[in-house]
C-alpha cells in the first residue's frame, strides 16, 4: 500500500482505479479538485455560501458513486465539472431560482481584459455593467462563457462539461462573446 | 473537519458504494439497442411511405380537377413522415442518452438516422414488406382519412372508387368499398377486365350513377401485386401494367 504522499503524484485517473479498492483514496480526489468545484458553484449560485458548500458535499458523493461510469477517454477534471455542473443546475431548479452570476474583483479584471474595456475598474458603474451583461445573457450562453472566460476551460472539455458537440460550444461561446461585446460596448 | 474527512466519513457511515460496473454498462447499451430498434422501425415506416409513392395515380389530378401541384403535395405520405419524425426524435433521444453519443451533432445524427432508414427501408419494400405494412395500417381507424392516396379513391362524386371484388355476375360486381360500403359496379365498357375476381383489390375509374351503383370505364389494381412473389425483382407498377394488358 503506498503512502499517502506517493498517492498524490499520481494522475487522476489512476487515483480512481486506487479509490475503487480503496475508499480513502478518495479524499485525494477531494483535496484536488474542491477549491475549483467550489469556486465554479459560486459562479454558478451568486456566492450563497451555505447552499454551495452542500451542493459541492453532494456532488463528490455522486462522484464517488459513479466512479465505475467514468470514461477514462476524458478528463477526470471535465467529468467531475460535468457532475457538479448537474447538482447545480438541479438545486437551482428545485429552488425555482434564476442562474446569476456574481463576480470577485479579479474575475472583472479578466472579463475587462478579455473585452478590451480600458476605463478603471474601481469604476463601480462598468462593474455593474458587466455583471448585468452577463446575467442578461441566456443561459445557453452564459453557462459556456463561464466555463471558456472564467474557468479557462478548452473547447474539448466544455463540451465533456455540457454534453454538447465540440462544434455547438464553439458556437454558443462566439454568440455569446458577440452579444456581451454589443451589451459591453 | 476537512470536506475530505466530512466525504470519506460520510462514504463508510452510510455504506456508500459506487454502482456498480455492470449497471453504467447495460443502460449504455440499452440507450443503443433503443436507438437502433428507432432506425428499425424508421425503416419499416419508411418502407410503407415508399410504396405509397411509388404505386401513387400520378395522373389523377385531372379526375378530381385541381392543380398538378397542389396534388403532387396532397398526396404526400403525411401520416408516415410523422411516424417517421417521431421515430426520429425518439433516435436521437436515445442517442444523446448514450455515453459518447453527445458529440454528434444534431445534423449529422439526422443525416446516419435517414441514410439507414433509407436504405433498410428500400430493402424492406423490394421485398414486398411495404405493401403488407401499409394494408396492416389501413385496419388502424381513421388511417383511410388521414391517408389522401387511400382517401382520394373515396372521392365517387369525381368518379373514382376502391375496394375489394365481393362478387361477380354478368356485367357486374358487387364491391365493398374502402368505408364499408356495398356497390354494385356495371363493367359492361370498362378495360382491366383481366384482373376481375372474387376478393380481388382494385381501384375504379368511372362515374357514380347513384348511392348504390357506379360505372365503371377503367379498372387498376390496388398496388396491384398485394406483394406477391411475382413481383420480386420488378417494380410493382411494371408488374401490374403486364397484367392489365
Amino acid at each position: 500500500m503506498l503512502e499517502k504522499q506517493e498517492y498524490t503524484l499520481q494522475s487522476d485517473e489512476e487515483i480512481v482505479k486506487t479509490t475503487l479498492v480503496n475508499s480513502d483514496c478518495f479524499a485525494i480526489l477531494v483535496e484536488r479538485y474542491e477549491q475549483k468545484f467550489l469556486r465554479y458553484i459560486y459562479r454558478l449560485l451568486g456566492r450563497n455560501e451555505i447552499d454551495a458548500e452542500d451542493i459541492l458535499q453532494e456532488a463528490f458523493i455522486k462522484i464517488y458513486q459513479h466512479l465505475n461510469d467514468f470514461d477514462s477517454s476524458l478528463k477526470f477534471s471535465s467529468w467531475g465539472y460535468r457532475i457538479v455542473r448537474n447538482e447545480t443546475i438541479d438545486k437551482i431548479r428545485r429552488q425555482n431560482k434564476n442562474l446569476t452570476v456574481k463576480l470577485t474583483e479579479e474575475e472583472f479584471i479578466q472579463i475587462a481584459d478579455k473585452f478590451e474595456l480600458h476605463q478603471k475598474l474601481d469604476d463601480d458603474l462598468l462593474k455593474q455593467k458587466i455583471l448585468n451583461s452577463i446575467n442578461s445573457l441566456k443561459i445557453k450562453y452564459r453557462e459556456p462563457l463561464i466555463l471558456f472566460l472564467l474557468e479557462e476551460k478548452s473547447y474539448e472539455e466544455i463540451s465533456d462539461i455540457l454534453c454538447k458537440p465540440v462544434g455547438t460550444v464553439g458556437s454558443l461561446i462566439n454568440r455569446g462573446k458577440s452579444k456581451l461585446k454589443n451589451l459591453l460596448a | 473537519m476537512a470536506l475530505s474527512e466530512k466525504i470519506i466519513t460520510a462514504i463508510k457511515s452510510e455504506h456508500i458504494k459506487p454502482t456498480p460496473r455492470w449497471h453504467h454498462i447495460l443502460k449504455n447499451y440499452l440507450f443503443i439497442a433503443l436507438y437502433i430498434a428507432a432506425i428499425i422501425i424508421g425503416g419499416f415506416v419508411f418502407s410503407a411511405g415508399l410504396f405509397l409513392i411509388a404505386n401513387q395515380d400520378w395522373n389523377l389530378n385531372i379526375y378530381l380537377k385541381s392543380n398538378q401541384i397542389i396534388f403532387y403535395l396532397s398526396v404526400l405520405p403525411y401520416f408516415w413522415l410523422l411516424i417517421l419524425a417521431v421515430f426520429a426524435g425518439l433516435s436521437f433521444y436515445n442517442l444523446y442518452r448514450t455515453k459518447r453519443g453527445y458529440k454528434f451533432p444534431i445534423i449529422l445524427a439526422a443525416a446516419v438516422y435517414l441514410i439507414l432508414t433509407s436504405l433498410f427501408g428500400w430493402g424492406l419494400y423490394r421485398f414486398g414488406l411495404g405493401v403488407k405494412i401499409e394494408q396492416t395500417a389501413a385496419k388502424i381507424p381513421y388511417y383511410n382519412q388521414l391517408n389522401y392516396t387511400r382517401g382520394v379513391w373515396s372521392k365517387h362524386e369525381n368518379g373514382l372508387m376502391a375496394g375489394k371484388i365481393v362478387s361477380i355476375s354478368y356485367n357486374q360486381i358487387r364491391l365493398l368499398d374502402l368505408d364499408g360500403e356495398t356497390w354494385t359496379i356495371d363493367i359492361s365498357s370498362t378495360t382491366g377486365k383481366n384482373l376481375i375476381y372474387e376478393e380481388k383489390d382494385v381501384k375504379i375509374i368511372g362515374e357514380k350513377i347513384n348511392s348504390t351503383t357506379f360505372k365503371a370505364t377503367s379498372i387498376r389494381p390496388w398496388c396491384g401485386c398485394m406483394g406477391c412473389a411475382k413481383h420480386q425483382g420488378q417494380s410493382c407498377l411494371d408488374h401490374c401494367s403486364a397484367l392489365m394488358q
